[in-house]
């Protein structure tokens, strides 16, 4: 009996309560979001397989095939898919709660509440995203566990040589990847690199890892179109199948013969200008507490090798950059930037980097003291999910107001 | 001797969870169907000669005779590979029963997980479209049930008329099946008490000796090479198969014609090539498990006449090499290996061997200290089921789908 | 201000000014630029810019009860009643700006008994509310169930409190000019009922589920509620819980989930924060009580705040539709 109350101490029985508080939460994000819809681009993309060639965003499809090697159940098939598809994203949901609950684990107890805080906030836009219409089974989900799952190697420092083959993985799915999560991995491997004594071994692991992607994203952009008018026929007959209502051409299109039929680019180029700036004002709240976080965090680093450490924790969203220049999906830009802090702060704080959680604390403690800084939780659910060309539907309903009552600039409705 | 009782208790239980498998295996894996390999050969019979693989096709022709139902047909065949099928379920279950009969108490639990491992690949192996009323089944439910003739020591001259029945049924026995028979009266010849040893010296050369021959006639002699009996055979199969035009010409061209059909087999060729080192590959873990379990096996042995009875069965799985080289069907000869190898360790102790016995303890201790890994190896297990004949299994074809597109030959 | 006895500090000002900030960001998420038909007494509280000055003015209202509320309460109870106060917004501000709901009459009457709640806690001018009482009822007869038991309840409670004959004639006045309200719609035949089907069954059982916890919460705080009471004051507490019921069941079985939902909510925390200002012991002891539960219970208390906000947003204002020609392939 004496051992079980030890084991439910204060810090323990925290944890538990915040767990239980999270699942329900995420829970009930998930319900309120869910569409019961699996969009044709998400739906396409499973047709693609490396039995056509060894292209672009295949792994899925791929592992979906061999599922379906697997399986007795003819998986070609819409009905299927969306079972696939809701236990994938269980199971992807089961693995953000693991993270959460391993990452308050190894961290301290000073620390706790700020990086509760920041888990809440994390799962919020995470679960919204990924069970909402637009991005419900898009790869960022897979991109997404990939990363974490090296954040968390390298975090608790085992097996810390998988980052190698996760990160061609993550590639493997999307060469988004790249620029979207490879930070992530990158970054904590270069903390590691300047604050332990194993040089060799994380630098290695950083140049492996920054190679071997690098060589797969160029293979996926420059070379991979192999002959895939051969099996054209094959793909577009299981996407019917695969997708609810139509397959998905464009991508299809560009993925198996290399014909890019994006031309709407300019006329969804000026949704992002017009929406950015209003994203970027509604959230200033988060984003000027994170800018302080940093600055405190930067300025009272006592050496300069840790200085080096934090400049480089801040600036690895910098990898975003390309995309937001030359792509269009702000709202999955956002998402990853949004990740990228939130699970590097937390990785950071697992392996109990004293100065990011004396920070943390610090900001937690500034937040909490004014009065009215609970709203600054209720906020972020006006933002939920996170859609793609539309960072998400507010920003889309005050931008086409504002471009109807003032710009006249959009070119479509 | 109450533990006794539980122990009996808990094999009680075994077995019925085991038939449960069992059960759920056969609503799982079978396909409702038969390929035209499985029914043309029941088109031979020793009407055109004393060919090769003409005891199935005569003993249907027999029962078509006796029996008011029309076996000379597709269902006629379905049913009888239903009843052999069922028959080789039951002759398994006896096998396992007999080995947990025999091993000592304290092995128990053991056996019973090298059971339930073996059942993973074993319970679904013949009910898929390739290998339902596969002649393998016959040859494999006979060499189990020579096996427990030995392991009973009762009616051991059996297994000579056995073996023959086996060979009339199909040659490859001498390549895929008998090795466990012949290891094991070689086991026995090497470890039983003197005045026992001449009977197994005889039985070993007994049943040597005829399968060679019978092996020698049928590969070189048997073939009636007539084109006439080839027209009528042909339009037997016909009529055989499901939909009344599928028949399998290689298999004619090999047994009645005697042609070589080696690079006809080319296709298949290729994808073993490609398959057979992936299927090295994912299957490592067992291989590592299995290799590290014989090694120590033969490496810790001190008395020299048991060590060579090892080296020996660890070399009796070399009969396949030659099926390996020369023909193509590696999911069959994949599985041949995988029930060769893990029903010599249920047979070793069931036979009561020390060094077995000593090895498996070791190797259960490593597993269950790693409890994880363990439980991955059971599920890991499933990704391979069902074997199929020249793609290994499903997962190999569609890494085979993947890799055949970067190669410029594409046959199929 | 000083005249009604309120007293508010910079942070009260600075925490009404951030709501404000919050009902603006929630004006733009929610407002869906349309209006649909609803039944009215008279056509011109159907015009869409009397719609929009209404529903500007029921904003105005909600700011006043709010600056009431805060004034009136005790000093060291404030911060707790800036979590009631977003939790009622958390209710208030969304309901009428979704298409929906957009310019049905429950937004005048809320605006009457706003300003009716206002004036009893005021304790100034209340022979006004009987007035209120008939207005609401006149332009939305149903409302009677609904808001109209929040005024009906708090006259009763002030009858039970104060022990003055005033409370007890106000009350059968304020009956009274609802059942003339209530008649006079009728004979004019503006009475039917505004049933939105905005959440399915489904969607309604499965958001009560979720919700449960509050009902947990619910029953802790009534319990202690009740517990220390006099005899006098059970009563009035027992019928303030009553009072909640009549609108929700009214709202459920006619399948207006919506509304049902957001009129249950709604009525309680609108109580909740009346009894905090008018300072009623029984209530603030209650609430203290469940204050330390929920602070032991859940390690980031404002969640009980943003939680139903999710439901708020995206169930009953409404999720995004998801834009067709992005699900459809070709």
């Amino acid at each position: 009996m004496f051992k079980l109350k030890n084991k439910w101490n204060g810090r323990n029985l925290e944890i538990v309560k915040f767990m239980i508080m999270l699942t329900v939460f995420s829970f009930a994000v998930f319900i309120t979001n869910y569409q019961y819809v699996i969009r044709s681009y998400n739906s396409t993309m499973l047709a693609l397989s490396y039995k056509y060639g060894f292209t672009s965003r295949a792994l899925l499809g791929t592992i979906y095939h061999l599922v379906n090697r697997i399986l007795p159940i003819d998986m070609i098939d819409y009905t299927m898919a969306m079972r696939f598809a809701q236990v994938v994203t269980a199971l992807f949901f089961l693995f953000l709660l693991a993270f959460a609950y391993m990452c308050l684990k190894s961290c301290e107890e000073k620390y706790l509440k700020p990086c509760e805080y920041l888990i809440l906030f994390f799962m919020l836009f995470a679960v919204s995203m990924f069970s909402g219409g637009y991005n419900f089974f898009r790869v960022d989900l897979f991109m997404v566990a990939v990363s974490m799952i090296c954040a968390l190697l390298i975090a608790c420092g085992k097996a810390e040589w998988l980052v190698v083959p996760l990160s061609a993985v993550g590639v493997m799915f999307h060469q988004g990847y790249v620029f979207m999560f490879l930070n992530v991995a990158l970054v904590l491997l270069a903390y590691k690199f300047l604050s332990t004594d194993k040089k060799v071994k994380y630098g290695v692991l950083f140049f492996l890892a920054f190679t071997i992607s690098s060589a797969l994203f160029l293979w996926f952009e420059l070379f991979s179109r192999s002959d895939g008018a051969l099996y054209y026929d094959t793909i577009v007959d299981e996407a019917k199948q695969l997708s609810e209502n139509g397959y998905h051409m464009t991508l299809l299109m560009h993925e198996v013969l290399g014909i890019d039929l994006g031309a709407a680019e300019e006329s969804l180029r000026k949704i992002n200008i017009v929406q950015f700036p209003i994203f970027t004002l509604l959230f200033s709240p988060y984003i000027m507490i994170a800018a302080k976080f940093f600055y405190r965090l930067i300025k009272n680093a006592e050496t300069k090798v840790e200085k080096w450490k934090y400049v480089i924790v801040l600036i690895g969203a910098g990898t975003m950059l390309p995309d937001f220049i030359l792509k269009l999906d702000y709202g999955r830009w956002m998402f990853a930037v949004m990740t990228y802090y939130s699970v590097v702060i937390l990785a950071l704080c697992m392996m109990k980097d004293k100065n990011v959680g004396e920070e943390a604390a610090y900001s937690f403690q500034c937040v909490s003291s004014r009065p009215w800084m609970f709203l600054l939780l209720l906020i972020p659910i006006l933002f939920i999910p996170f859609w793609d060309v539309d960072i998400n539907g507010f920003v889309q309903h005050v931008g086409t107001w504002l471009d109807s009552h003032f710009l006249n600039w959009y070119e479509f409705q | 001797m109450t533990m006794h009782g539980e122990e009996k208790k808990e094999n009680r239980i075994f077995f019925i969870l085991l038939g449960m498998f069992a059960v759920v295996c056969v609503l799982r894996y079978y396909d409702h169907f038969i390929v035209s390999v499985n029914t043309t050969v029941f088109a031979f019979s020793y009407e055109l000669g004393f060919i090769s693989r003409g005891l199935p096709g005569t003993a249907l022709r027999v029962l078509n005779s006796l029996l008011p139902y029309d076996f000379m047909s597709y269902d006629g065949i379905g049913l009888v590979s239903k009843a052999v099928t069922f028959l080789f379920f039951v002759i398994l279950f006896w096998f396992y029963a007999v080995c947990l009969k025999k091993c000592t108490e304290r092995m128990y639990k053991e056996a019973r997980y090298l059971i339930l491992f073996l059942s993973i690949f074993t319970f679904p192996m013949f009910l898929s479209a390739e290998n339902f009323g596969r002649l393998d089944v016959y040859l494999l439910s006979i060499v189990i049930l020579s096996c427990i003739l030995v392991l009973y020591e009762k009616w051991e001259w059996l297994i000579v008329p056995l073996s023959v029945v086996a060979m009339l049924i199909h040659p490859g026995y001498v390549f895929m099946d008998i090795n466990l028979l012949l290891v094991l009266l070689l086991y026995k010849v090497l470890s039983v008490p003197r005045e026992k040893r001449k009977k197994y010296i005889v039985l070993l050369a007994v049943t040597f000796l005829v399968v060679s021959v019978l092996f020698l006639y049928f590969e070189f002699f048997s073939h009636p090479q007539d084109t006439e009996i080839y027209e009528e055979i042909v339009a037997t199969a016909k009529s055989l198969s499901d939909n009344g035009q599928n028949y399998h010409d290689h298999l004619i061209n090999h047994d009645i014609l005697g042609q070589n059909v080696f690079w006809d087999e080319w296709d298949w060729h290729i994808v073993n090539f490609i398959e057979f080192p992936i299927f090295l590959i994912l299957f490592s873990p067992y291989i590592y498990l299995i290799g590290r379990f014989y090694w120590n096996l033969i490496k810790k042995e001190q008395e020299r006449t048991r060590r060579f009875a090892y080296i020996f069965i660890v070399m009796g799985a070399g009969t396949l090499l030659p099926e390996m080289v020369l023909k193509t069907d590696y999911g069959r000869y994949m599985f041949a290996l995988i029930f060769y190898y893990i029903a010599c360790v249920l047979i070793l102790l069931a036979l009561g061997d020390e060094g077995a016995t000593m090895r498996v303890k070791e190797l259960t201790g490593f597993l269950r200290n790693n409890m994880t890994l363990s439980i991955f190896l059971i599920m890991y297990a499933f990704l391979f089921v069902p074997f199929r004949d020249f793609h290994i299994s499903d997962v190999l074809e569609e890494f085979y789908d993947m890799i055949i597109i970067y190669l410029p030959y594409r046959a199929l | 201000m000083r005249g009604f006895g309120l007293e508010i500090e910079k942070n009260d000002k600075e925490f009404l000014t951030v709501l404000a900030f919050f009902a603006v960001l929630c004006m733009s998420r929610f407002y869906d630029h349309a209006l649909y038909s609803h039944p009215a007494p008279f056509s011109i509280l159907q015009s869409y810019y009397v719609v929009v000055l209404a529903t500007a003015v029921y904003y105005a209202a909600l700011f006043v009860f709010y600056i009431v509320c805060v004034g009136k309460t005790l000093r060291f109870n404030k911060k707790l009643m800036y979590y009631l106060v977003a939790l009622c917004s958390v209710f208030t501000f969304p309901m009428f700006l979704q298409a929906n709901y957009f310019g049905s009459m429950d937004v005048y009457a809320w605006f009457f008994t706003l300003m009716g709640i206002c004036l009893i806690v005021l304790e100034h001018g209340e022979w006004l509310v009987v007035l209120y009482g008939l207005l609401s009822a006149c332009i939305c007869p149903m409302f009677v169930f609904g808001g109209g038991c929040l005024l009906l309840v708090f006259l009763f409670y002030q009858r039970c409190i104060k022990e003055e004959k005033k409370y007890g004639c106000m009350l059968l006045a304020f009956i009274l000019a609802e059942a003339v309200g209530f008649l006079v719609s009728y004979v004019r035949g503006s009475f039917s009922m505004d049933v939105q089907m905005t959440v399915s069954l489904r969607n309604f059982v499965l958001m009560m589920v979720l919700m449960s916890p509050y009902l947990l919460m619910s029953i802790i705080y009534f319990q202690n509620l009740l517990r220390g009471a006099k005899k006098r004051m059970k009563m009035a507490y027992t019928v303030i819980f009553a009072g909640g019921i009549p609108s929700a069941a009214m709202y459920a079985l006619r399948g207006d989930f919506a509304r049902a939902f957001f009129y249950v909510f709604a009525y309680y925390v609108v109580t909740l924060l009346v009894l905090m200002a008018m300072r009623d012991e029984g209530a603030e002891s209650g609430l203290m009580v469940l204050k330390n539960k929920i602070l032991q219970w859940v390690p980031i208390p404002a969640i009980v705040v943003v939680y139903p906000f999710l439901f708020m947003t995206l169930w009953i204002s409404g999720a995004h539709e998801l834009i067709v020609e992005t699900v459809l392939g070709q």
